[in-house]
């Protein structure tokens, strides 16, 4: 690989034996994919996870770095906690073991001088990337939406190689930083009335796995694409997919960005809802509805609320709506807070996967719109608009 | 013999076990991590070896998917020594590689598993195939 004189002095040591080891971890992993060089980035995006005890290797990386000193070189960005609001006495007991590194891990980002957004969608507006600008993102949501809907490059960075590079304020320059390999090898013809987006995302996934698909037959807005492509990152290994006429690479190099030898998928109205109805099979009854996996945008907020004006949640059922902090903040300055806080729906500002991490008969009967958190968690998957009738036992609007 | 591209080097020998589905490493083991004791055991109710013990065997599999947090899960899953006994992939993806390189960098060398991309051997290794990995060579005994 072809270093520059700064980066061959950290991989002298020059800067001291743990940054050493960072740039050794980098310059291997971009060895292995043949990157040529290390090019800058313009932000990171750390996965962290809420401080769980499993991820004692990062902590310890973490630990190290704040003693030395070591700052982040590019502005850097964080996924959610899970703090001990909304939890029952059980659950937060586990908290307390499961957990226990979170504010251990808190301190030291603040340290680095981390931005503290906690938030799984940090493309909504904490740190949301330009058409073009090479990232060292984790988070596979994120990882896809800055990909696809921005047109931003980053690759599917992995928990700790997210960390170095924020460090470093470098990536190899491999994968789908470059042009060649962000062409589409799967053709997806969608040819379908009625269009649920996170069971499009999962049906995608499975089917083309690695693969880059170019979709066809989308009209729809951003909300519904982050829903997709958490599914089709969690039921696949997806990092980039293009939607025809939608996305800025399907606008600007039209059906050129198909691979002349790519495989073809028709997904049809029959083929939705006989995945949706797999998705949800073997629920009986529903204690808990779930939304916002990942965080829900401000204007999905509000489109919640307009569905559920004038109703309640029905006793005994909880509805969780999960958003970002600067979301929420946004909502709670608006008109539609004052009418979201009649529904009887709790706000709050966690992950859901850790969260439901927590062993709790409070897990039991979820039912969500995410297809993500119905691939990770032992949970039932129904549309949003079946959700929120469950939710208040009846009519909503709309 | 098949000669791999080495992802970590080592030597293991064990029985085979072939899966065509991709690995999501998170769901395969996060699970398992919280545990206070140890298993191998996938927990991943979307994977055909859903409730396999792979500890004992050479896991073949085409590639990791899912969450980013899949290297960290490889790596802390190798530590634990609940991983598979050695690994060959189809096509190495940045998640397998990160978790492999990490592990390489910042654990015990006594604890890694041998992790190898070896496509040509797929479609002539069957489970229960008797494997010698040692660096880049692959070896099917019986078959």
């Amino acid at each position: 690989m072809d270093l520059s004189t700064e980066q061959q002095a950290i991989l002298r040591g020059e800067k001291g034996t743990l940054l050493q080891k960072c740039m050794q971890t980098l310059v291997k992993y971009g060895d292995f994919f043949n990157a040529q060089k290390l090019i800058p980035t313009k932000s990171a995006h750390l996965v962290l996870s809420g401080g769980s005890i499993i991820l004692r290797t990062y902590l310890g990386i973490l630990e190290n770095m704040t003693a030395e000193g070591i700052q982040f070189a590019v502005p850097t960005t964080v996924n959610p906690r899970l703090t001990m609001e909304h939890l029952g006495i059980v659950q937060k007991i586990a908290q307390r073991y499961l957990f226990q590194k979170d504010n251990q891990f808190r301190h030291h980002f603040k340290k680095m001088g981390g931005i503290e957004t906690y938030s799984c969608t940090p493309y909504l507006g904490d740190n949301t990337p330009q058409q073009g600008d090479i990232l060292a993102w984790a988070e596979s949501n994120a990882v896809i939406f800055a990909n696809s809907v921005l047109g931003a490059k980053t690759n599917r960075n992995s928990g700790i190689i997210d960390l170095i590079s924020a460090v470093l304020g470098v990536t190899p320059l491999m994968g789908l930083l470059l042009d060649k390999n962000r062409r589409a090898n799967w053709e997806i013809i969608v040819d379908a009335e009625e269009i649920d987006y996170a069971v499009l995302g999962y049906v995608i996934g499975e089917k083309v796995k690695d693969g880059i698909p170019y979709i066809k037959g989308l009209h729809s807005t951003a909300d519904d694409f982050k829903n997709m492509g958490a599914a089709m990152a969690a039921s696949g290994g997806v990092g980039l997919y293009h939607i025809e006429g939608v996305t800025p690479e399907a606008v600007q190099v039209k059906d050129a960005l198909l691979l002349p030898d790519c495989q073809t998928l028709t997904v049809t109205d029959s083929l939705l809802k006989k995945v949706q109805e797999n998705l949800g099979h073997g629920r009986k009854k529903v204690k808990t509805v779930f939304l916002g996996c990942p965080h829900l945008s401000y204007t999905e907020l509000v489109h919640v609320t307009k569905l559920l004006e004038g109703c309640r949640t029905k006793k005994g059922v909880n509805l969780w709506v999960n958003s970002s902090p600067s979301a929420i903040g946004k909502f709670n300055q608006s008109d539609y807070f004052e009418e979201f806080e009649k529904t009887g729906a709790v706000l709050m500002s966690l992950c859901p996967l850790a969260f439901l991490q927590l062993p709790s008969l409070r897990n039991r009967w979820i039912l969500t719109n995410s297809g993500k958190l119905r691939y990770y968690a032992p949970v039932y998957y129904a549309p949003l608009k079946e959700c929120l009738r469950e939710a208040v036992g009846g009519d909503i609007n709309g | 013999m098949v000669k791999g591209k080495v992802i970590i080097a080592g030597k293991a020998e064990g029985p085979a076990l072939v899966t065509n589905q991709p690995i999501n490493i998170l769901s395969a083991y996060g699970k398992n991590l919280i545990l206070p004791w140890k298993t191998g055991k996938i927990s991943d109710k979307e994977h055909e070896l859903h409730r396999k013990d792979l500890r004992e065997t050479i896991l073949f599999t085409p590639f990791s998917i899912g969450s980013t947090t899949g290297g960290v899960i490889l790596l802390e899953a190798i530590r634990k020594g609940i991983a598979p006994k050695g690994m060959v992939v189809a096509k190495a993806d940045t998640l397998l590689v990160s978790g492999s390189i990490l592990a390489s960098a910042w654990l015990d060398q006594g604890l890694l598993p041998p992790i190898v991309e070896c496509p040509e051997i797929f479609g002539h290794v069957q489970s229960g195939h008797w494997v010698k990995i040692d660096g880049e060579n692959i070896e099917i005994e019986n078959y």
